[in-house]
């Protein structure tokens, strides 16, 4: 079963800019998708639409599926899709127990009560809460409500599960933890899933692919790793991961870079896909560039803080954009030895490892 | 404990207890005066059982009639969002702001044998006799639907306001359908509201005077059956009827309360309300036309009293419309010092009976609530009290009590003075106030007075300074609600009235029984003025509330 999303819009009365504009993508039998990006930029609204709590005012949304061909579900309400979704406040019914709640989506199917009470204890069972089926919704944890509202949206075995933030009620120990959890659990689902989040974190652990949305606009699709390495724009460069962006020009297969006079060169990951030959910047993320001592090949700059992350230390250098002005790039450094003090002047240094160059 | 919280606890329990408390055992004591007696009476009396069967009647009657408008016309407003709807929910809770004598009288205009809305119905049908006659269970139930509708409307709405429809959206993306929704989910988790709403409507209906006194064309109820009883001078029976209906009221409240306690659940996770467009083509072209439907019939009285109001006394006799306008009724109630003198009556006694409802309820509701001064639950129950009990009892009580002179036992002559109707209506606001104040305080962080203490504040500055402006959103509207009941109040008026301190509700009334239509609809216009004018006040304090 694939999931097929054409040119979503959607424009809400009195609004300056579509709340989504034109999105297109694909989802593939079994993928776990994120929707990422700030609070606006319309990843919420394109999932409610998806849902069918949202009318879209034009484009499709389309189930394909090998044996019984593809079905237009655009105009469908939420009834008729079949989709589990999780609210973000998890929106179980607080007049029915847990089991009540789990077995409401077979309710509505007209299964009988002992039938879908069982089924109910079995999918409590899957997400490790068997026993909870006759406690009252009030008495349950936020961790615990969660697992409930999982288990309540994949009794009724949906082709697609939508998440809208499904970690942002959880405070950061259960977060860690659930987020390992939900990605084992949505994998062994195989069907597939979509979950919209702003924490690029909880998208690299959980999804298969990323979308990062911005201003109603799908910036970038791809895997993770390939958002990280390759991304495309400013945006997404800035979203997902640490970087700084610093002005660079192409010389072949190199890039080169030049602050302050000196010049770097590092090899190209990837070029903005329609380049017209504009002003280009570099991509530099913090495992790119060493701290060293100030040579004149490598650019000079002064050591802000210094702090010990565990495994290794992390370094914030200024770099003058040119001697003496007061405009500096700023470098997040991952480095294992922790060297160099405060405010010491340094330098920093390309490791040789690919770039990506995006447009200005 | 502090001793001045004390005192001041002893002295509202003693002043409710006085005003509250001593005329109803008056009540039941006087029902046991002569033995079984006035109780055999009663039991055996055809006409009290008449009585006891129809309020009962219209009582669950007025319920679902009142739930059967109120009811979609609340989610209509709440979930819906179509053209028209801005204009429908101006007017929605329009039938409240009519004083209760005065929405039977614009009822009668409309509806009555030679109201506007039958003669025309009649010429359309080309009738000789009325369609339909306004009279019996039926019309007093109608009238009943109209204005009380109004409770269940704005208390579903307000907990429709409160309800995450983040619920119903999920109860459909797992197949439910929007019937099943809304027997499963919604309507549950709205039955505090609804059941706070029933329970309003049943204590009004049970409480109703004036449109079975008006149009229930020899239909007996309890509460004009009591005073039929007290003309005709049997009063043990009428204390006898006064006490059944209390039971009544009581048994509703708490049957109710129960049922409202049982389904509260908190609501986990914090909601959002989202308004659906209506988008098919059929319901866009049917809604404005519905809601213009709608808006007139809620409109139809106000405007029928205002045209009336300038309508000549006599004049209108068969006619579909009154044929003759005129100035003449407001300018004789302005010029004649005795038709003048029912508004200056209502509304110095309505002053007087609310300043003392601002002091006593607010000093009630911040010892209820911000204090743990002893006898605080006592004070509680005996605030709700006068609620509970029909406002025909509450005045029996009144004049059962307060006919005497006898200080040793509390009890004082006010029946036949200027005091007997302030303290009624001092009596009857007592529950509204106490509780709006008591909201407001409720809402305010508690340690906020610890604090201001803390940081060197004296009793009386952060009392100013802190606790009245916490205060205050709940005193302007319980003060605005008890000042507008009080200005048109009817039931507990006709009973203790005298000529000289008669109320602008009994001189309506008056004049209706003499026929002068107009006159009776000009006293109307300028009560509904007074509560405009009440209500306009009350906005303008809010308002300054809200900037400071």
């Amino acid at each position: 079963m694939t999931l097929a999303i054409a040119n979503l819009t959607r424009r809400f009365a009195d609004a300056e800019r579509p709340a989504v504009d034109d999105v297109s993508f694909t989802v593939r039998p079994g993928e776990v998708l994120a929707l990422v990006g700030a609070s606006g930029s319309g990843k919420t609204t394109t999932l409610r639409m998806i849902a069918g709590y949202e009318q879209p005012d034009a484009g499709r949304i389309v189930l394909e599926d090998a044996r019984a061909g593809s079905r237009d579900i655009t105009a469908e309400p939420p009834q008729r899709r079949g989709f589990g979704m999780v609210f973000q406040h998890y929106a179980l019914f607080p007049h029915m127990p847990v089991a009540e709640n789990v077995a409401f989506g077979l309710e509505a199917r007209g299964v009988g009560k002992r039938q879908r009470l069982e089924r109910a204890r079995e999918a409590l069972g899957r997400v490790g809460l068997e026993d909870a089926g006759a406690r009252p919704i009030q008495s349950l944890s936020g961790g615990e409500q969660q697992r409930v509202a999982l288990a309540r949206a994949i009794i009724i075995d949906p082709p697609v599960l939508l998440l809208d933030e499904p970690l942002s009620n959880l405070d950061p120990a259960r977060r860690q933890e659930t987020r390992e959890w939900l990605r084992l659990k949505l994998h062994e689902l195989r069907s597939i899933a979509i979950l919209v989040t702003h924490d690029q974190e909880d998208a690299f652990a959980i999804a298969d692919r990323m979308a990062v949305l911005q201003a109603g606009k799908l910036l970038q699709l791809g895997t993770p790793d390939e958002l990280y390495r390759r991304p495309t724009s400013v945006p997404v460069a800035e979203f997902v991961g640490r970087s700084t962006l610093v002005e660079a020009r192409r010389e072949g297969e190199q890039a080169c870079i030049t602050i302050a006079g000196a010049t770097q060169h590092a090899p190209i990951a990837s070029m903005p896909p329609s380049h017209d030959g504009g002003a280009l910047r570099a991509v530099i993320r913090p495992e790119m560039v060493e701290v060293c001592g100030a040579t004149p090949s490598c650019w000079h700059g002064i050591v802000e803080s210094r702090r010990y992350a565990g495994s290794h230390y992390v370094y914030r250098v200024a770099v003058p954009e040119a001697p003496g002005s007061d405009r500096a790039y700023t470098f997040e450094i991952d480095c294992e030895e922790g060297d160099f003090g405060e405010h010491s002047k340094v330098g920093v240094k390309l490791r040789q490892k690919p770039v990506a160059l995006v447009a200005q | 404990m502090k001793r001045r919280f004390v005192v001041a606890t002893l002295i509202v329990l003693l002043l409710l207890a006085w005003s509250v408390v001593l005329p109803n055992v008056s009540v039941i004591v006087g029902s046991f005066a002569r033995g079984l007696d006035d109780w055999r009476a009663f039991v055996a009396s055809p006409a009290d059982r008449e009585a006891l069967w129809s309020t009962l009647v219209i009582s669950v009657g007025s319920v679902i009639a009142a739930l059967i408008i109120g009811l979609p016309l609340a989610f209509l407003l709440g979930r819906f969002d179509f053209r028209g709807r801005r204009a429908l929910s101006a007017v929605a809770t329009l039938p409240a702001a009519l004083p209760p004598l005065v929405g039977v009288i614009a009822f009668l205009f409309l509806y009555g044998e030679s109201g506007v809305v039958t003669r025309v119905a009649q010429r359309l049908l080309g009738l000789d006799h009325a369609p339909w006659s306004l009279t019996g269970l039926s019309a007093i139930v109608f009238v009943h639907a109209y204005t009380m509708y109004v409770y269940v409307f704005l208390f579903v709405a307000a907990g429709l306001d409160r309800y995450d429809t983040t619920l119903d959206e999920a109860a459909a993306g797992l197949g439910a359908s929007r019937p099943r929704t809304l027997r499963r989910i919604t309507l549950p988790l709205l039955t505090p509201s609804i059941a706070g709403a029933m329970l309003l409507v049943f204590m009004s209906s049970l409480g109703s005077f004036s449109a079975p006194y008006i149009f229930g064309g020899g239909q007996r109820v309890l509460a004009t059956q009591i005073l039929v009883s007290k003309l005709n001078g049997s009063m043990g029976l009428a204390y006898v009827e006064t006490t059944v209906l209390a039971l009544a009221a009581v048994a509703a409240l708490l049957g109710l309360r129960w049922l409202e306690r049982r389904r509260r659940y908190a609501l986990t996770g914090k909601g959002k309300t989202t308004r659906i467009v209506v988008r098919s083509r059929a319901a866009r072209t049917l809604a404005p036309i519905l809601a213009t439907v709608v808006v007139t019939f809620l409109v139809l009285p106000h405007a029928m009293v205002v045209l009336v109001s300038f309508a000549r006394d006599g004049a209108w006799t068969t006619q579909i419309l009154p044929p003759e306008y005129t100035f003449d009724n407001f300018r004789r109630l302005a010029s004649d010092p005795e038709l003048w003198r029912p508004i200056t009556n209502s509304v110095w006694m309505s002053a007087i009976a609310t300043a003392a409802n601002i002091v006593v309820c607010f000093v009630a509701a911040y010892l209820i609530v911000l204090t743990r001064a002893p006898g605080r639950r006592l004070l509680q129950l005996l605030v709700v009290l006068p609620w509970a009990i029909p406002a025909t009892a509450i005045a029996l009580g009144l004049a059962a009590t307060f006919d005497v002179n006898s200080p040793l036992t509390g009890r004082v002559l006010l029946v036949g003075t200027f005091w007997i109707l302030p303290l009624a209506y001092f009596v009857r606001n007592v529950p509204v106030l106490t509780s709006a104040v008591e909201g407001s305080l409720r809402q305010m962080d508690a340690s906020l007075e610890d604090a201001a203490r803390g940081l060197g504040a004296s009793w009386l500055l952060a009392m100013r300074r802190i606790v009245l402006p916490a205060a205050r959103p709940g005193l302007v509207a319980g003060t605005m609600l008890a000042a507008i009941a009080a200005v048109g109040e009817f039931v507990a008026s006709v009973v203790l009235y005298t000529h000289s301190n008669r109320p602008i509700s009994i001189e309506i009334l008056a004049q209706l029984r003499s026929l002068s239509f107009g006159t009776a609809a000009a006293y109307s216009v300028l009560l509904i003025a007074l509560v405009l004018a009440i209500t306009l006040g009350a906005r303008l304090a809010e308002d300054r509330v809200e900037r400071i």
